[in-house]
Order: structure tokens, then sequence, then C-alpha cells
């Protein structure tokens, strides 16, 4: 009885089972398999690659290594070729099925700037020098000297003991002598590369671009990869990954060249000498639309800072690093500012009202005021809108 | 008893004339400082006021300054001396320079020689930690000049028994320090005879 109704209940866990896995097999594929639609740049929309479930795969082995013991990197490369091919030939399979789901770019925020921070490659030599030397010896004696044979009888009937055997002694010596010694050196130069970013430069600049009405996008920081090379530099690549939001314009700063020079000179006619320790930056900006990659303006800033003290040779001479950093930023600034706000791109305000009617802007957008785009149309009947007729009369327009 | 008498007039009135000799001071008088000099034929006080106003007066009228419309900053140099007699020079670029500066188109900077005394009063306002950091001045913010003065001067000496003629040529330059252009230059002939 007992295990008639655990055999009923097996049966139903086995329909209910069933019925589940027929819901997930819906014509529908699950939302995991759906693919993501992106509109491009022309307004094409790209065209949606479906995967189907992997029991339908017919992916073509294009390489399968199999070695017992071996590696698991053959194995994973294996499985990633037969998964291309597979999504190569999915479209065949259930073209209708694939929902268009459109992600429309999202919109610039008009007259926004980003503003990176510098992005540095570091490179620097070390030279290195290794010797090493090392030596071991061992040496081992081992002597076993003994007499051997030289047995006596013992005496039988009052006879007297005789020797049997005569004695001899044998033995045998081992000397065992290892050196061993070990020598090497190595030398050269070792060569490190850092990429990195300089924050804290661009204050002024971002001061001077909210000043000429524009907003200022904070950027996402660039963070170097594990063996990073000069596709750090790469802006086009950190745009396409959205580093700097929604921003219309990204200003993108690159150092030139950093210089730090320590001097003391005597000066004419005195017995005292400066000491002076100056720093100066050199740096490239360029300003990229986001959407187009165009440059829209393209200058180089220097800036300098330093600090100077008078003294007898050999003074003590502590510089003030923070009075040449600020120096430093101010001119850099101020000059970055300058070249800036000769090549910035007119604000893009939308007009209302009277000013609008009156804009020569507008008026040049829309052709008026060019002679070769004006047209004469004869009035036609019945509310004809007429006909465009040719007229060699040479026109002149005058402008309020 | 006579002779003793004697002797003591004799002392009294050497005493009396010793101090009489002493009391009595040479005659002074005040002359023309621009009064013609011509105790010897040494470089002399005519010499360095007629050297100083030729001098002046052909600089004022070139065209470094008629034509700027700022006073030109100027510094100064020293004078060679290459005669063989000493000669104060610095006595006689202190006058062209006094009287250029008169004049109010010409401005002048520290020359070398005066930097010493430039540097300890910057080292002694920015440097001693004494000074009010609003009323101190700054360093860094000295002017540059745009010109420079120097020049020598030299002398030709004859002697005969009875005649000793020397022959003086003052000459100065104005060089711009930017471009090593020397912009203006004249000299001073001066020639003194001397006779037994």
């Amino acid at each position: 009885m007992v295990s008639s109704m655990l055999m009923m209940l097996s049966v139903f866990c086995m329909s209910l089972a069933s019925v589940s896995h027929a819901q997930i097999a819906s014509p529908l594929p699950p939302l995991s398999k759906v693919p993501e639609v992106k509109a491009t740049q022309d307004g094409v929309v790209a065209q949606p690659q479906i995967q189907p479930p992997p029991s339908t795969l017919k992916g073509e082995l294009v390489d399968f290594k199999m070695t017992i013991g071996g590696t698991s990197s053959e194995s994973s490369t294996t499985s990633t070729s037969t998964t291309t091919s597979a999504a190569t030939t999915s479209n065949v399979l259930q073209p209708a099925l694939a929902p268009t789901v459109i992600t429309p770019p999202r919109p610039k925020i008009p007259n926004s700037i980003a503003v990176t921070d510098f992005s540095v490659k570091n490179e620097y030599q070390e030279f290195f020098y290794d010797e090493k030397a090392s030596s071991k010896a061992s040496f081992n004696g081992n002597s076993n000297f003994g007499p051997t044979g030289g047995g006596v009888a013992p005496p039988v009937d009052g006879v007297a003991p005789q020797a049997q055997s005569p004695v001899t002694y044998t033995g045998t010596t081992t000397v065992t002598a290892n050196s061993d010694s070990n020598y090497s050196k190595n030398f050269g130069t070792k060569r490190t590369i850092s990429y990195g970013e300089i924050r804290g430069i661009n204050a002024d600049i971002k001061a001077a671009l909210l000043k000429a009405g524009y907003k200022v996008v904070q950027s996402a920081p660039n963070l170097a990869k594990d063996k990073q090379g000069d596709e750090y530099f790469d802006i086009r690549e950190r745009v396409n990954r959205g580093d700097f939001g929604d921003a219309q314009y990204v200003l993108h700063g690159t150092i030139v060249n950093v210089d730090i020079r320590s001097t003391n000179d005597r000066i004419a006619g005195t017995n005292d000498y400066t000491y002076r320790l100056e720093y100066s930056l050199l740096a490239d900006f360029t300003l990229i639309n986001t959407e187009t990659l165009e440059v829209s303006a393209a200058f180089n800033a220097m800036g300098s800072g330093q600090d100077m003290y008078l003294g007898k040779y050999n003074a003590n001479y502590v510089p003030k690093i923070n009075k040449i950093t600020k120096e430093l930023l101010v001119s850099f600034g101020q000059e970055a500012e300058k070249k800036l706000y000769e090549q910035l791109p007119n604000l893009n305000k939308k007009e209302t009202g009277l000013s609008s009617l009156f804009s020569s802007k507008q008026q040049e957008a829309a052709g008026v005021g060019d002679p070769s785009t004006l047209k004469v149309y004869k009035q036609g009947k019945n509310n004809d809108p007429g006909k465009e007729i040719s007229t060699d009369i040479p026109l002149t327009i005058y402008k309020k | 008893m006579f002779n003793l008498k004697r002797i003591y007039l004799l002392a009294a009135l050497c005493v009396l004339a010793l101090t009489v000799g002493c009391a009595s001071s040479p005659s002074v008088k005040y002359g023309d400082s621009k009064g013609v000099e011509t105790v010897n034929t040494n470089f002399g006080s005519t010499d360095l006021q007629t050297i100083a106003e030729a001098m002046t007066r052909s600089l004022l009228e070139s065209h470094v300054v008629l034509d700027s419309r700022e006073p030109p900053r100027v510094t100064v140099y020293d004078v060679r001396n290459k005669t063989s007699e000493y000669i104060d020079t610095s006595a006689i670029t202190a006058k062209i320079r006094s009287q250029l500066t008169k004049s109010g188109r010409v401005r002048f900077t520290v020359s070398t020689s005066e930097m010493q005394n430039q540097v300890d009063e910057l080292k002694r306002q920015t440097q001693s930690g004494l000074y009010n950091t609003q009323t101190q001045t700054k360093m860094g913010n000295m002017n540059g000049a745009k010109f420079r003065v120097e020049g020598f001067i030299g002398s030709i000496v004859k002697q005969t028994k009875d005649v000793k003629d020397v022959f003086y040529n003052f000459h100065l330059s104005l060089i711009n320090n930017e471009t090593g252009d020397v912009e203006w230059e004249d000299e001073k002939e001066i020639r003194k005879t001397a006779t037994r």
C-alpha cells in the first residue's frame, strides 16, 4: 500500500516537472538570449543575432585537441571556436522569433564639456648589477684496516696447538672529495613604463569654462590596466566607453613635458648667489566633439613657477614647493584660459520671442538674404499654389 | 747776571715767535666751480665737466631718446681708464647720469657697482622675516634696462724738456641689451699743453 502511494507520488512529481519544462521551452527565447540591438551612427538598425539554446547548436568544429592531462587552455580555445561558429549560423534558425529592442543613444547635454585629467606616461631606466659566487667543498675519508685469518686449533691430546692459517692484515681506505663552485654575473638596464593621471591641474580651466557658460561634466578616471600600452591615450576608446557621461565635448589634456631646474648663480657685482628652483609644464589640449569625434579646438599651454633665495656661497636653501606649484598652476591656467577662449565653439542658445525673428543666424540658415535662393511664384487659380516661373531680372535684397 | 737776563729774553722771544707762527692760517677762498682750471696737464675738473656736458647733450639728441614714447631704461657700466694716470671714471659717469636723470628723458636702473646694496636690501626685507608681508618689497620685480652705457678714456702724452702735451679721448656708447646694436656713440677730445 505504501509502495503504491509512493509510486503515485513520484508519477505526479514527474508530470509536474514536465509541465514546468514545457513552460520554459516556450517559443519565445529566454531574456538572456535576446540580443541587444543598437542603432548605428547612420540610423540603420543592426541585424539581430540570436543565440539558440545550446541543444540546437550546430557548430562546425574548427579545431579540437584533446590531451590527457593536458592544460585547460586548449579545451577552452576549442569551446570558444565552437560557440562562434554556432552564432554565425543561428540567423537561419529562428529569425521570426527575435524581438527588436532598440536602445536609442542618450542625448548629449548641450553646451557641456568634460575635462579630463592629465594622462601621463612615466618611463625610466634603472641600471642593475647582480654578482653571485658560491663554492662548496666536501671531503670524506673512510679507512677499514684489521687482521684476518690466523685461527688457532684447540689442543688435542696434549699436542701443542698449531696455527692453522697465517694472519693477514687487510684494509681499505676510501677518500672522496667533492668541490662545487658557481659564479654568475648579471647586469643591464631595466626599463619601467607606467601610465597614470595627474589631478588638480585643471581647476582654473574648469572655472573658465563655467564662466563662459558651459556645463562641466566630471569624467571617469582613466585607470591603467596590466600590461598597458600607449592605447591608454586613445581618447576615442574612452568616448566609446562612456567615460565622459553625456558631455557634448571633451577637453583632453596631455602633458608634453615637465621641466625642473635648480640653479645657483652668482650675482654680478656682489658676493651673493641666487638659488632658484623652477618648475615648468607644457601641455597639449584637444577639444573633441563626443558625437562626431571632430576636433573643435586644439592648443598648447605652458606655465612655470619658481622660488628664489639670495644667499652666500653654500647657503642652506630649502625651496618652498607649495609656492612654486601655486605659481605654476596660476600661470598655466591663465595661458590655457586665454587660448581656450580664442577657440571655444559658440554656445548653442535657443532664441525665443522677437529676438529670433531678427536673428541673423536664422536668416542665414533659412537662406534669407541670398539672391540665388529666391524663387518667384505666379498666383494660380482656386487656391492653386502656383507654379514657379523663371526670371532673368537681377534681384537685389536689402536687409534691415 | 747780565748774560742770564739776555738768555731769558731770547727764550721769551722764541716762544712768542712760535705762538704767532702757529696761529696764522692760509688764506682760503671759494672759487667758481665751473671756472677753468689750469694747474697742470693732469685730468681735472674742467675736463670732467666738459666731457659730461658734451656727452649728455649728444645723448639727449639721439634717436633713442627722441623717438621713444617713454624714457628708455639705461644702466651704466664702468668707463675703462686706458690712460697712464689715475682717473676716477665713476665720477664722469655719475655726472653724466645725474644730468640725464635731471632731464627726465632717460631713466636709470641700478648699475653693477650698486648691486650689492640692492641685494642686501632685498635680502633684508624678504628673507629676514622682520617685515610685514604687505609692505615688504617683492623679489623678482626689478626692472631690466633696455640699454647700457659703456665707454673708455684714453690719452696720448708727449713731453720734451720744456713742453708737455696731453691728448685725452673720451668715448661713450649706448648699446641695446636685447639686440646688441650700438644705438648711439660719441666721443670728446681734449688737448692740454704745458710749457715752462
